[in-house]
Order: structure tokens, then C-alpha cells, then sequence
């Protein structure tokens, strides 16, 4: 057989979904991806079975009442909306909280950061089939956990936050029960960092897994883990301090966790390591704690003003934008979720790799879909789907109703 | 000359065999129970409880989910061909019960020396290995029956572990029928109890490949690409439900029953225990007494179970410490590493038998 007429036999394609029911995703999102074998050539991502229009109810209530339908925008991370929100109304009324409150909302926002990275962990243990390290590691997430239901009475939606402080102080005997805690937290965590690099089953699953090079990242502006995981300098308690993070910074003693690997593996070194830094921070943050008020009263009705507020969340940059008009209601409220920034990098990370790898890639992100989406219409006669901003959407329905006016 | 009586309870007592003790319902009995150690096993090993509340420590909660499953609603897709999708899980049933038959757990053939299944003939070991082909085989064909994309996968990916880990499996099994010259199951259990300790040393590393080998056989973690929840939903089981799905599931379980008994008959010395404290008590008069009284029944059973509890625990040891491999990594490792170990083991088995045991003076 000659060269010309050689038959090149090429594996049939499949598009297999990936949602939106599926035991690898938590919450609903859609994949479809075409494989050739075992080897995934398209990605086509699909997010937006979870819109709940946040947004729109929050205009309808006051700055107080948007503290706790904040927090309930995401089950994991509820304290970083919670304590973004409350500073955005601050930040909004030009008032200045007690160096206390912010220390302890810093300490909340760090125990959550710690939680948030460990579940992580047993995630991405769980995705590879590791199942032993993800019983294990979950076991220990309860001591935070703990912590956390011990100085704000709630194991997930933790409402610290008021406007103008916090709502609970923290005691000697709790600080003290808490050090106690990390000695312990500290020395778990850093056997689950070397399970994760030194166990090779697990480092050659993630091992040159789902590449998302420097410049791709930094063109797709990701942000959190997955940029530093690449190698980007993208850490708002660094970049952009606030709050107790200002004298923490100081300091000096702390430092930004950056891996240029790249891969999978790099993402999940970074967050293991971030995971100890965050303990650190937190030991820091209790040690360091000043004494006086937790709260300073800040009048219902805020100013007309217009304030973003940038906090860095376990998954990354977390924006909530604020338009206030005087009243105690907000004019507008947005929040710009870190995983919709790390959606755009996604069908790029999938492209080329295996078909069992998917599960470990979309995780890496730690991708939180109840944070991030809006709304999507779904075309019933020829089934296709699109996501619409909300101002295209308001658009699109004066238009429509220019098209369609009502009957007289 | 037999008379009709003496056929009459020769056929009942054979009925009672193949149906009750040691056949059919002993079997399952033992797949549940071995479930159970499984589960309570890997469930200790991650420090969590596992099953605990039907029956002593949940010891009833294999039967109870195996009674649950049964009375679920059963469903075939549209796209699925019907007659071969019903077909599968009966099939599987079938086969592994019948590899069961032969392991070697009480002696049913008191005329022939050694320990003999219910089923047992020269050859029989060629025979298992088919059996356990025609499994993988009825796996693949089990995912393209159902029609479905993950069920399709997942086929691909048993048919890839078996043409991985069927090799290094069967030369595994080269070695004890290369020392006893026999291939009957029970022959070569009696022939290995008979032989002088020093060739324990020429069985260690089949043992090993074969354990390894019976965990992706078996498609256990690390090897259970074939039905990985979080990739592909349980790959070729994914369409089956309800009656369909039990009989799948007691039929991995008369698996297990079975790769844990190949174990303990081959690598393990079969059923026998004391017999190998060689002390004239225990190696003649006991052995002699065991072999042709019915205590041997009780005995020989329950030193079987023993011993493949040991092999279940172990076997959910594995399943503990490792994550789940890529195929293309187990593959990988099989046709690198566990290939050229098993046949690199045949030869250094032959140089033993040929130059080294005479040496040393090894019977």
C-alpha cells in the first residue's frame, strides 16, 4: 500500500453533555464536548440554569435587608458577599467602621477563604477518584467550620456583617479556643499539601492537565487561583487593600502564592499553600486584634453615590458595584462573580485533553455557578440558547413591544 | 447396580448442592456478606462508619439495598435493543455463578485426592479464564446494547482495560500450573500443599500481579474507569435500573466472591490451614480427619471464608490508598510494566525449576 491511497482511520465523534444534571458538577452548568475517543477536540460552555435575579429583588430592599440576600448568593463563600456588600454601603456613606470590626471581618473573610480552599481540595480529590483524601480532608474542614459556627452561631451563612461593623464580638476564650484550632488545622493541611504532590496517582492526574498559559490567562483575565496558578500577579488583599488588610500588609510578612506551572496542578498547589498562608493571616489577624467598638451607626438612608468595592474571594476578584440615591434602597447593585471571569479561559483549558480529565479541569476553577449567572433564553422551536445582559434584555423588550403593541 | 432409591438421594443431595450449600445460595450469601466487608472495610480505612444500622453493624444492608433495588422501577430506553439489553444482566448472572461453582470451598468428590468444587474437570482453569473474558466481553456489549454515549464510553474503556490487564492475569496464572503440571483448580491446591515451602518464594510476585490484575478485573479503583461516576456516570451501567441494575450488582459481587476464592485456592493453599504446621498431629491425623469426616465440611468452609476475607481487605485497601487512573495511564502501566514483569517472572520460575532448586537441594 502506497503512501497516496493509505486509509487514515479516524475515531467517530461524539459530543458528549456534561450537565446540566451531572454527578461531576455540584450545580447546574452545560458542557457539550466533542471527543474523538478519548481525547475532547471542542468545547462548547453553557452556563445559567441558576438564575434567581438577585439583583432585581435587591433594589427592592433595603441596604439592610441586601447584608442577608447577599450572603445567600453562594452557600460557600456567603461571607465574601456579605462583608463585600457591607462595604460597598460604607464606602457608599463615606463611613469609617472601628478598627475592631474590621479586623474581625477580615478574620471572617479568611476563615472562609480556609473552608472554601479545603472543600476545594476534597472536590478535586473526589473528581480524580480519590475518595479516601476527600473523606479525610472534609473531616478536618469541620474544625474551621466550628470556628466559624463558634463566633457567628452559623456553620454556612455566617451574617457578620452590618453596616458600620460586625454584629458579634469575639472573646478571650474564644481566641484562645480558635489558636488552639489552627495549631491543629495548620499540621492537617500541611499533610493534605504533601498528599497532593507526593502521592503520584493523584499528581499524575493533574500533572500538564488543562493548561491555561500566562498570556491566555492574562487575555481572558482570569482571576483568583487560576490566574496565580498561571503565574499572574492577580490578589486584590495585595493589589488593592482594604479593610484590616492594610496594616497586614504592612507588615510585610506575608506574600502572594504564585505557581507558573500552569496546569491543574499548579491551581491546586496554589490554593493548598494559600490555604496555610490564610491560617497565618488569620493567627496574625487574632493575635493582633485591637480592643474597642464593633460597631458605628450609619444612618438607613446613604447618600447618592456611586462605589465599586473590590474584595478578594476564595475563588478571586469579587466586585459588587453600588449606585445609591439617597433613600435606604439601592439604585442599581451588580455583583460581578470571580467565576464569570474564569469561564472565558474554560473551553481553552478543555481543548486537547482527555475526556476523564474534564471533571478534574472544570473544577479547578472552583466554579461557583449560583455566584454567577444571569439570564438565559431558550429558544423552544429550534432549541437554541443565548445569555443576555440585562441591559439587552430591556432593550430587546421595548422593542418588542414597539413590534407588538396591545390590542385596543 | 444402583437401585431408585440410592439415585433418588444421590440426585437430591446433588440438587441440595448445586442450589444450597456450597452452591447458589451459599455463593450469594457469601457476595453479600463479602459486600459488607467491602464496604465496612473501606469505610474504616477513611475513618468513616459505613454501614451500620440494618441488622448487626449493617451486616444486612447488601440483601436490604440488593430487596430495594429490586422493587424499583425498571426502564429501557428507546433507542436500547431489548431483547440483548434484558439479556445482559441474566448473562452475567449466569456466568458468574458458574465460575463460583468451582472454587474449591468443600470437598464434593470425596474419591478424587484434593479439595473439588462442585464443577471441576482437567482443564478447568482455561475454562475460568473464558469465563472471565466472556464477563469483559458481555461488559462491552452490555454499554453498546443501552445506547447511550456514557454507557458507549465506558464500554470502550472495559474493552481497553481488558486487552491491558487479561495478559499479565493469565501468565499470573502460569506459574502454580507450571509447579504442579496440572490445570484443574482443585489438583493444583492439593499439589501446592504438597510442595516444600521454598517455592513460596517462586509465588510472590504472581501473587502480587495477580491481586493487582483482580482489581481491574473486577474494575475497582484504581481501575474503575469503566463506570467513573464523575466522568461518565457509571459508564455501561448507566441505563440499567431497577431488577436489571441487582442482578448486575450481585453479579459484580459473586465476582469479587470469586476473584477473592481464585486467590485463596491458587496463591492461599485452598482451604486448608492447620494442615500446614508440619507436626504428624496436625499434617496426617487432622488432615485425615477433615478430609474424610463431615467436620471437613464446617472446617473447610469456614477456613475458606477466612482467608478470602484477608483477600477482600485487602483488595479494599487498594481501592482506598489509590486515585483513579486516566486509561490511557493504566494502560500505560500495563503493557510497561505488569506485561514484561509477568513474563519476566515465567523465565526466572523456569531457571529456578531448572538450575536453582536442584542445587540448593529443593524437592
Amino acid at each position: 500500500m502506497t503512501s497516496a491511497n493509505k486509509r487514515i482511520v479516524i475515531p467517530p465523534r461524539v459530543t458528549i453533555p456534561i450537565g446540566p444534571q451531572h454527578p461531576a458538577l455540584k450545580e447546574p452548568g452545560m458542557f457539550k464536548l466533542t471527543v474523538e475517543g478519548e481525547r475532547i477536540v471542542d468545547a462548547v460552555v453553557n452556563i445559567g440554569y441558576n438564575h434567581r435575579s438577585i439583583e432585581k429583588i435587591g433594589e427592592n430592599n433595603t441596604h439592610l435587608q441586601n447584608l442577608y440576600l447577599a450572603s445567600r448568593i453562594c452557600g460557600i463563600c456567603s461571607a465574601t458577599h456579605n462583608g463585600n456588600y457591607a462595604q460597598a454601603v460604607e464606602f457608599a456613606a463615606e463611613a469609617e467602621i472601628p478598627e475592631r470590626a474590621k479586623f474581625i471581618r477580615t478574620l471572617i473573610w479568611e476563615l472562609d477563604r480556609i473552608h472554601s480552599h479545603i472543600l476545594w481540595l476534597g472536590v478535586a480529590f473526589h473528581e480524580v477518584g480519590f475518595d479516601t483524601a476527600f473523606m479525610l480532608s472534609w473531616r478536618d474542614r469541620e474544625i474551621v467550620m466550628d470556628m466559624l459556627e463558634n463566633i457567628s452561631g452559623n456553620r454556612i451563612h455566617h451574617d457578620m456583617n452590618t453596616i458600620g461593623g460586625v454584629r458579634r464580638n469575639i472573646s478571650d476564650a474564644q481566641k484562645e479556643q480558635m489558636l488552639k484550632g489552627f495549631d491543629k488545622l495548620e499540621e492537617r493541611v500541611a499533610f493534605y499539601r504533601d498528599v497532593a504532590i507526593h502521592e503520584k496517582t493523584f499528581w499524575n492526574r493533574v500533572d500538564g492537565v488543562g493548561m491555561l498559559e500566562a498570556p491566555v490567562a492574562k487575555k481572558t483575565s482570569a482571576v483568583g487561583p487560576t490566574g496565580r496558578g498561571s503565574g499572574l500577579k492577580v490578589d486584590v488583599r495585595f493589589n488593592d487593600p482594604t479593610q484590616a488588610y492594610i496594616p497586614m500588609m504592612d507588615t510585610g510578612d506575608f506574600e502572594m502564592i504564585l505557581s507558573d506551572r500552569g496546569d491543574v496542578a499548579g491551581r491546586a498547589v496554589v490554593r493548598v499553600i494559600e490555604t496555610i498562608e490564610a491560617i497565618n493571616m488569620s493567627r496574625w489577624l487574632l493575635n493582633n486584634m485591637p480592643d474597642g467598638p464593633i460597631r458605628e451607626r450609619v444612618r438607613p438612608r446613604i447618600q447618592p453615590n456611586e462605589v465599586l468595592a473590590r474584595h478578594e474571594a476564595p475563588r478571586g476578584e469579587l466586585i459588587h458595584y453600588l449606585v445609591t440615591n439617597g433613600t435606604n434602597k439601592p439604585d442599581r447593585w451588580k455583583v460581578r462573580a470571580p467565576t464569570y471571569n474564569n469561564w472565558t479561559s474554560m473551553a481553552h483549558c478543555l481543548r486537547g485533553d482527555y475526556l476523564a480529565d474534564a471533571p478534574i479541569i472544570l473544577a479547578a476553577i472552583d466554579p461557583c455557578y449560583s455566584c454567577t449567572d444571569r439570564v438565559v433564553i431558550v429558544d423552544g422551536n429550534d432549541e437554541t440558547m443565548r445569555l443576555v445582559s440585562l441591559d439587552n434584555l430591556r432593550i430587546e423588550n421595548n422593542m418588542w413591544h414597539k413590534e407588538h403593541p396591545r390590542r385596543e | 447396580m444402583q437401585t431408585p432409591l440410592d439415585m433418588t438421594i444421590q440426585l437430591l443431595a446433588q440438587t441440595l448442592a448445586v442450589f444450597v450449600f456450597p452452591g447458589i445460595l451459599f455463593i450469594t450469601f457469601l457476595a453479600l456478606l463479602w459486600q459488607w466487608v467491602d464496604r465496612k472495610a473501606h469505610a474504616r480505612f477513611q475513618n468513616r462508619f459505613g454501614p451500620l444500622h440494618t441488622g448487626w453493624r449493617g451486616i444486612l444492608q447488601p440483601l436490604m439495598d440488593f430487596l430495594k433495588l429490586l422493587g424499583k422501577e425498571d426502564l429501557t430506553p428507546k433507542a436500547a435493543d431489548r431483547m440483548s439489553f434484558a439479556a445482559v444482566p441474566v448473562v452475567m448472572l449466569v456466568l458468574s455463578l458458574v465460575s463460583a461453582m468451582f472454587l474449591p470451598i468443600v470437598d464434593m468428590d470425596p474419591g478424587t485426592s484434593g479439595v473439588q468444587g462442585i464443577l471441576s474437570f482437567e482443564g478447568d482453569l482455561v475454562f475460568l479464564l473464558f469465563l472471565s473474558t466472556l464477563m469483559a466481553v458481555t461488559i462491552v456489549l452490555a454499554g453498546y446494547f443501552s445506547s447511550n454515549r456514557y454507557g458507549q464510553t465506558g464500554s470502550a474503556r472495559t474493552g481497553m482495560l481488558l486487552i491491558s490487564f487479561e495478559i499479565p492475569l493469565i501468565l499470573a496464572l502460569v506459574t502454580p500450573a507450571l509447579l504442579t503440571g496440572s490445570l484443574r483448580l482443585s489438583i493444583i491446591t492439593h499439589e501446592l500443599s504438597k510442595l516444600s515451602p521454598a517455592y513460596i518464594w517462586l509465588m510472590i510476585i504472581p501473587f502480587i500481579i495477580y491481586v493487582i490484575s483482580l482489581q481491574a478485573e473486577l474494575e475497582r479503583i484504581p481501575f474503575d474507569v469503566s463506570h467513573a461516576e464523575v466522568e461518565i456516570v457509571h459508564g455501561w451501567q448507566v441505563e440499567f435500573s431497577g431488577k436489571k441494575l441487582a442482578m448486575i450488582n450481585l453479579a459484580e459481587d459473586i465476582m469479587l466472591v470469586f476473584g477473592a476464592g481464585m486467590v485463596t485456592a491458587l496463591f492461599l493453599g485452598g482451604p486448608l490451614l492447620l494442615e500446614f504446621i508440619p507436626i504428624p498431629l496436625f499434617s496426617v491425623e487432622f488432615a485425615g480427619f477433615v478430609a474424610t469426616t463431615w467436620v471437613g465440611w464446617i472446617y473447610y468452609t469456614l477456613v475458606f471464608m477466612f482467608k478470602s476475607a484477608l483477600v477482600i481487605i485487602v483488595l479494599s485497601d487498594m481501592r482506598t490508598v489509590f486515585a483513579r487512573w486516566r486509561i490511557g495511564q493504566i494502560v500505560r502501566t500495563a503493557w510497561k510494566f505488569m506485561v514484561p514483569l509477568a513474563i519476566i517472572n515465567l523465565v526466572l520460575v523456569q531457571i529456578a525449576l531448572t538450575y536453582i532448586f536442584p542445587i540448593l537441594g529443593v524437592v
